[in-house]
């Protein structure tokens, strides 16, 4: 009911705004309304985003897993290098993937296996100890994925190094975590690409399970929760009494603010070249006398300028000085009110997502 | 000829609008205070520290049934508080005289007379205990299908589950909400029988106290339902001022309750009742007293039926998403099926226009999602889910349990 409501809004001020021009031009050409070619957006999203980010995601860990198991096999600290170096590629790859996950990487929960954090390091102990463990667990999200392999390639590294079971074991687990986080990844990939994409790109209704709807549903619940409220506001205590420094995103090799960085970009980029602000501006929303696409450009550039106040290790900051960290995720919650309330009634989409029931 | 009484009271309810008038007229004469204190000679004569007791234990257990480390004995000892088991990581629950198990089906209105049905209610609460340490301890590292106990994702949330799907510690511990809390506020505390028994209302009158104690006995009845709602807020004079933060029982689903639809000043009738109804006893107006213990009843009714409501619909929600949320879906249904078993508690004649046994509700509904012809959770649709919340919802309005105009999924 409240969509039609927008819809129709939506269609009489694009009436309101083709009248205008019509009248200034030749009355033979009738008015001309703006069209957008939702599917052609699509397209783009598919082919310039979601695959590229998938091939990616995908290539990067299968180097990581093959690394991996090579260096369990031969360790040396050369090759440990070598490792840690894939492990940040990869982990940075999987921030452009992150926000679009659809389809089979929903079934098989990948966002909660490559990247619950924090991990839970007496389990990955207790596994390693073991080496009996079954990764389909959904209890075992927390002991593997990126998180585990941070801790795991940058707490006690001495212990990668030695001649001992032990250190077999932990070498053994660390090749199975790349190797179980390289076929989620590329069977999620491989659905994507090869079944996905076509159904994808043709449901260009407006529907809430039409693709356009999905996507950008899917696009600001991540920017919410998971960049906003995970790498940056959990870690401040906005939703707790104190700063919870274990909390950050790549906590052992500190390289949270990388990582935030390139979700950011993601994010940003998405809006900015790949359709969302044309959609608006074709619409002409406008904004306190602005395009609604110039604020929303505008408001990444100032989360930018805001991050560059704050260390590369999140952890660090939120104990040192966390008023920087506290002002960087004001900055960023300003924009969900853009893309929330300003963008979706723009374009005329329901939210649907609701704050779980949380018990 | 209680039956009646009731009605009555259901009756002047319905007309409370044209009665209005009337009602402010005797309302002036009580003096009710803007919070739950009540002093007498500069002392308080408010206390529930059993009620408080109860409710901390009800945390501790549920909380330990999903530690794999736990034992049915040790899971019992807490239900139990048995002596000298120690059974509570607090020394002041393991020191208390009071348990949970006795105060579950133990109302005198619905009990007293019926041990039988009492022990098929606490033998219900006992199977939960069992089931959970000899089904889902034991298969805690199986994935969970048909027929098959074991984890099942939900989001990033892990799910533990019977082999038909029944997280039987959600089944325990919404169960308690309607065999513990509110059987004993609505059936128990707020039950004119035992209110007004031998020479209560005498005593009242001459403020004559317990031994040893500030309160008399009508006061501390009434105290100790209101402990039931209030026993673990932070500040139990202002009930209000954390409802829904201040347990994992009844407390939380009133303030839950109020977030949905039509319930919004839910929780504010409930606490003015319980104030207005213990000034009632304090001035020794007794058809106010029960007048209000009429409301309260009716809100926490409300409370009961609108969860179970809420969490079929949620139920729905959580497979009808693209992907389905299986484990979702399980955690809400398993959430419902303990609100629905609360139904039970719901006496026949407990304030509403139409008598509906909700045992007989209840145990209809309940057998309709253990879906025993199929795999319990499992195969069951949305449909199906849709069909018992709407009998449910139906049944609900024509009690009066629910406003007729209620928030309801489709």
């Amino acid at each position: 009911m409240q969509r039609l409501l927008f819809l129709s809004f939506a269609a009489f001020s694009l009436l309101i705004s083709a009248c205008g021009s019509g009248s200034d031009g030749t009355e033979d050409d009738g008015p001309m309304l703006p069209s957008f070619d939702r599917q052609a957006m699509l397209e783009g999203w598919a082919n310039d985003v979601i695959v590229p980010a998938y091939e990616n995601t995908g290539a990067t860990t299968v180097q990581l897993a093959t690394n991996a198991s090579d260096f369990a096999a031969a360790p040396s600290e050369e090759k440990l290098d070598a490792l840690r170096s894939d492990f940040q590629t990869a982990y940075r790859s999987w921030q452009a993937l992150s926000p679009f996950l659809m389809g089979r990487a929903e079934e098989i929960n990948l966002r909660f296996r490559t990247n619950t954090y924090p991990t839970d390091t007496d389990l990955i102990e207790q596994n390693i100890a073991a080496a009996d463990f079954n990764l389909e667990l959904p209890s075992q999200t927390v002991a593997q994925g990126f998180p585990a392999l941070d801790y795991l390639l940058y707490a006690n590294a001495d212990e990668l190094l030695a001649t001992s079971p032990a250190a077999d074991a932990r070498r053994a687990y660390i090749a199975a975590l790349t190797l179980t986080l390289r076929d989620l990844i590329n069977s999620a990939k491989e659905e994507w690409t090869s079944e996905f994409i076509t159904a994808y790109a043709l449901n260009d209704g407006n529907s809430a399970t039409a693709s356009v709807d999905r996507t950008v549903n899917d696009y600001i619940f991540y920017y919410e929760k998971f960049l906003r409220a995970g790498k940056v506001g959990i870690p401040a205590g906005v939703f707790s009494d104190t700063p919870l420094a274990d909390r950050t995103e790549a906590l052992y090799s500190g390289q949270s603010k990388a990582l935030m960085l390139a979700a950011l970009s993601t994010t940003e980029t998405f809006f900015n070249d790949h359709g969302l602000a044309d959609y608006l501006n074709t619409l002409n929303v406008m904004r306190d006398g602005e395009l609604l696409s110039a604020k929303i450009a505008d408001q990444f550039s100032a989360i930018r300028a805001k991050a560059e106040n704050v260390s590369d290790d999140f952890s660090a900051q939120v104990t040192q000085d966390n008023v920087r960290m506290l002002a960087l995720y004001d900055e960023m919650q300003r924009l969900v009110v853009l893309l929330k309330v300003d963008m979706l009634q723009a374009l005329s989409i329901n939210v649907d997502f609701v704050d779980a029931d949380g018990d | 000829m209680k039956t009646s009484t009731y009605l009555f009271a259901g009756l002047f309810l319905l007309f409370t609008a044209a009665a209005c008038g009337d009602e402010e007229d005797m309302r002036l004469n009580l003096d009710v205070p803007e919070t739950y204190s009540f002093v007498r000679d500069g002392n308080s004569t408010v206390s529930f520290t059993g009620q408080t007791e109860r409710i901390a234990m009800a945390e501790e257990l549920t909380a330990a049934m999903l530690d794999f480390d736990q034992t049915r004995e040790g899971l019992m000892n807490m239900f139990t508080n048995a002596e000298g088991t120690n059974p509570f990581a607090s020394a002041d629950l393991n020191a208390s005289t009071k348990s949970l198990r006795s105060k579950v089906a133990a109302s005198r209105d619905l009990f007293s007379a019926n041990s039988v049905r009492a022990a098929q209610v606490k033998s219900d609460f006992d199977a939960w205990i069992f089931n959970q340490v000899n089904e889902v301890f034991p298969n805690r590292n199986e994935i969970a299908a048909e027929g098959q106990a074991g984890q099942i994702a939900d989001g990033g949330d892990v799910r533990y589950v019977s082999s038909w799907g029944l997280e039987y510690n959600q089944a325990f511990a919404k169960g308690l909400i309607g065999a513990l809390m509110y059987d004993q506020t609505a059936n128990n505390y707020l039950s004119s029988n035992l209110l007004f028994e031998g020479t209560n209302q005498a005593d009242n009158n001459t403020m004559t106290t317990v031994d040893g104690k500030n309160y008399t006995t009508i006061e501390h009845f009434w105290d100790e339902a209101y402990g039931y709602l209030a026993g673990a807020s932070a500040d139990p004079a202002r009930l209000l001022a954390d409802i829904g933060e201040a347990d994992n029982f009844l407390n939380e689903y009133t303030g839950r309750v109020t977030e949905q639809g039509s319930f919004t000043a839910l929780a504010t009738i409930l606490e003015r009742s319980f104030r207005t109804g213990r000034a009632a006893v304090v001035a020794q107006d007794y058809d106010e007293v029960e007048r209000q213990a009429i409301m309260i009843r009716a809100e926490l009714n409300k409370v009961l039926a609108a969860r179970a409501s809420f969490y079929l619909c949620e139920a729905v929600a959580e497979l009808e998403a693209m992907p389905p949320n299986r484990g979702g879906a399980f955690h809400a249904l398993s959430e419902a099926y303990g609100f629905i078993y609360a139904l039970r508690f719901i006496a026949q004649n407990s304030g509403n226009f139409v008598l509906v046994d909700y045992e007989v509700v209840s145990d209809t509904f309940l057998e309709e999602l253990r879906n025993a012809d199929g795999f319990g959770f499992w195969d069951l649709t949305p449909a199906d889910i849709r069909d018992i919340n709407s009998s449910l919802q139906g049944i609900a309005v024509e009690a009066g349990v629910h406003p007729p105009n209620a928030f309801f999924c489709n």
